[in-house]
């Protein structure tokens, strides 16, 4: 593992600083000392330069921070800071569950669509009637920053061509990532904006599955997850697995901050009454 | 091709008298062996606790606050040692904009592996599989190179069918089941494996479409690909070191690209890069330092550097 370059460990003890703050959007103010690492001093050649010495030294090491095409020079709780090529877009036009500074290295320019939404986005419940509008389209050069805020218009990088950049990505600030079709600009479902959560809702289904009575402990835990889709299906999983022990989780549901828990709740509620 | 098996194996093993058959009987370094571990696997996979009991572990101590809660993941380790790993995955049924699976590889792509593994089908309908034969011989490794990939047949991956996919060799494509699915994977760790290729297919064109993102030989090279773009008038010598050092062609493949990348270097610090890479014992770099000098020689010629 390479030694922290002092403009990183400098880097780190502001945003240490500057996160713990809690301010929403408190990562913009990390705008000029992005650009000083990215663009004003040898971090990033230093850095890389310090890799390859650790494949010379070491050529069977592979540490976690060696993505596929990019590397996390540092993570944290509430933020990570990455180098290299930005990722690909896919089929979708995706919401921006964290706020993003990217500063562009070059020689490739970023290109960023940012489009309008007929309605706040910036919200856990999700709308199917939700749609974007005609995007206006901004480029970035060498040297420049991009500024994603999620609060506002959603933002789409568009990587035709692999563009080199350092990026510093928040806090998830949302449990789900709207997804629009990139035909319709309609949107068309919501997921769970950590795989960890995705993951979870499959566990939880693969229990169901399994019919694992022993895990009704642990799906009562879930009730109180921070993710609302997680709720959601540990008491669908407690409806099917164990009905009479859900009805307490299922009628404290009925309170729930998520309206798709309460109306889950209210649906088995009902099923066993019935 | 991969192989597919059908066990008759009707009784249980435990989880404890599975890894220890593993350690006294099975020699690992003879993939060849995954044939016999295939029943010892399906009455592991007669277990129908052994996957539920991890999954909720896994669960709980993602919840436990007093440590940093790891996160969950829908590939949950059994077992593993320096040897070997089993794992359980979930499979979900299709939907809009699912995650990429723990392999990094979507649905429906076609691949090879860099180990030796063996995957039978524990719970729900399973994934329908299209197992291809690979002749690695016929090419170098390029993206883009045609291949001899044959399609064999489309199996599925139900309870107790057992599947065998050797190192590169048997390439498949996993398409999403009908319902949630669980499947157990037993893999052989080698080191080999750090510098085996994991390639992507266009069964199509029957030509390399790419490499797999997870496999650390393509990481690896990948990091030295970025000192192309990143580096400094410092890197050329590093990059230089690595062609003359490193075992793993992969990486010496990608020095001879930063190199041609690499801001502010010379005609002259090009060219020794790609006169020793010419010189390279493995045909894909010799191929690559071939396309640089080529480049070079445009460069040369418009006057540029």
């Amino acid at each position: 593992m390479i030694v922290p370059h002092h403009n990183l460990q400098e880097f780190t003890r502001v945003a240490e600083w500057q996160f713990a703050k809690g301010e929403d959007k408190g990562i913009f103010d990390m705008y000029a000392l992005l650009k000083i690492l990215a663009t004003d001093c040898d971090y990033l050649a230093e850095t890389t330069n310090a890799e390859l010495h650790e494949i010379l030294r070491d050529p069977l090491e592979l540490p976690a921070s060696w993505q596929f095409g990019n590397i996390i020079a540092e993570t944290k709780p509430q933020w990570q800071l990455r180098y290299g090529h930005l990722p690909p877009a896919d089929d979708f036009i995706r919401s921006n569950p964290a706020h993003m500074l990217i500063c562009v290295i070059g020689p490739e320019p970023l290109v960023v669509d940012y489009y309008p939404t007929s309605q706040n986005i910036d919200t856990d419940v999700f709308d199917a009637a939700a749609f974007l509008t005609k995007p206006e389209r901004e480029v970035f050069q060498t040297g420049e920053l991009c500024l994603i805020d999620s609060t506002l218009e959603l933002a789409d990088i568009v990587t035709d061509k692999p563009v080199n950049a350092v990026w510093l990505t928040g806090p998830t600030r949302r449990s789900i990532q709207w997804l629009f079709s990139r035909h319709t600009l309609k949107s068309v479902q919501a997921v769970a904006s950590r795989t960890a959560d995705a993951d979870m809702v499959s566990l939880i289904r693969a229990l169901v599955v399994l019919r694992s009575a022993g895990a009704v402990p642990t799906l009562c835990a879930l009730t109180s997850h921070a993710n609302h889709l997680v709720r959601a299906e540990a008491l669908q999983a407690l409806a099917t697995l164990d009905p009479e022990g859900a009805r307490a989780s299922l009628q404290r549901a009925v309170n729930d901050e998520h309206p798709l828990v309460r109306v889950t709740s209210e649906k088995f509620i009902a099923a066993l009454a019935a | 091709m991969g192989i597919v098996l059908k066990p008759s194996a009707s009784g249980r093993l435990s989880l404890k008298s599975f890894v220890e058959h593993v350690r006294q009987v099975i020699d690992l370094q003879e993939p060849d062996s995954l044939i016999g571990l295939a029943s010892p696997l399906c009455m592991l996979a007669n277990d129908p606790d052994v996957v539920a009991h991890h999954f909720n572990e896994a669960i709980q101590r993602s919840l436990d606050t007093s440590l940093p809660p790891p996160d969950v993941s829908s590939s949950i380790s059994l077992a593993e040692d320096n040897h070997f790993r089993l794992t359980a995955n979930v499979w979900m049924p299709s939907s809009l904009g699912e995650p990429v699976p723990p392999n990094g590889i979507p649905a429906g792509r076609v691949h090879n592996h860099n180990t030796s593994l063996m995957t039978v089908g524990y719970a729900g309908p399973g994934c329908d599989l299209d197992l291809y034969a690979y002749d690695p011989k016929t090419s170098q490794g390029e993206i883009g190179e045609r291949v001899d990939l044959r399609f064999i047949e489309r199996t599925r991956l139900s309870p107790r069918a057992v599947v065998i996919y050797r190192e590169t060799i048997d390439a498949h494509a996993r398409f999403a089941p009908s319902s949630l699915s669980v499947s157990l994977t037993f893999s052989i760790i080698d080191e080999r494996s750090q510098q085996i290729d994991q390639l992507l297919f266009d069964p199509h064109a029957a030509t390399i479409a790419g490499v797999g993102p997870h496999a650390a030989v393509h990481r690896r090279a990948s990091v030295v690909l970025l000192a192309g773009e990143f580096g400094n008038a410092g890197t050329i010598d590093l990059l230089d070191g690595l062609l003359r050092r490193s075992h793993c062609r992969r990486v010496r493949e990608a020095a001879v690209d930063a190199a041609m990348r690499l801001r502010d270097t010379s005609i002259g610090e090009r060219t020794r890069i790609i006169e020793r890479a010419l010189r390279d014992t493995s045909e894909l770099v010799r191929r690559r330092a071939e396309m640089a000098a080529a480049q070079l020689d445009t460069i040369k010629s418009s006057g540029t550097s």
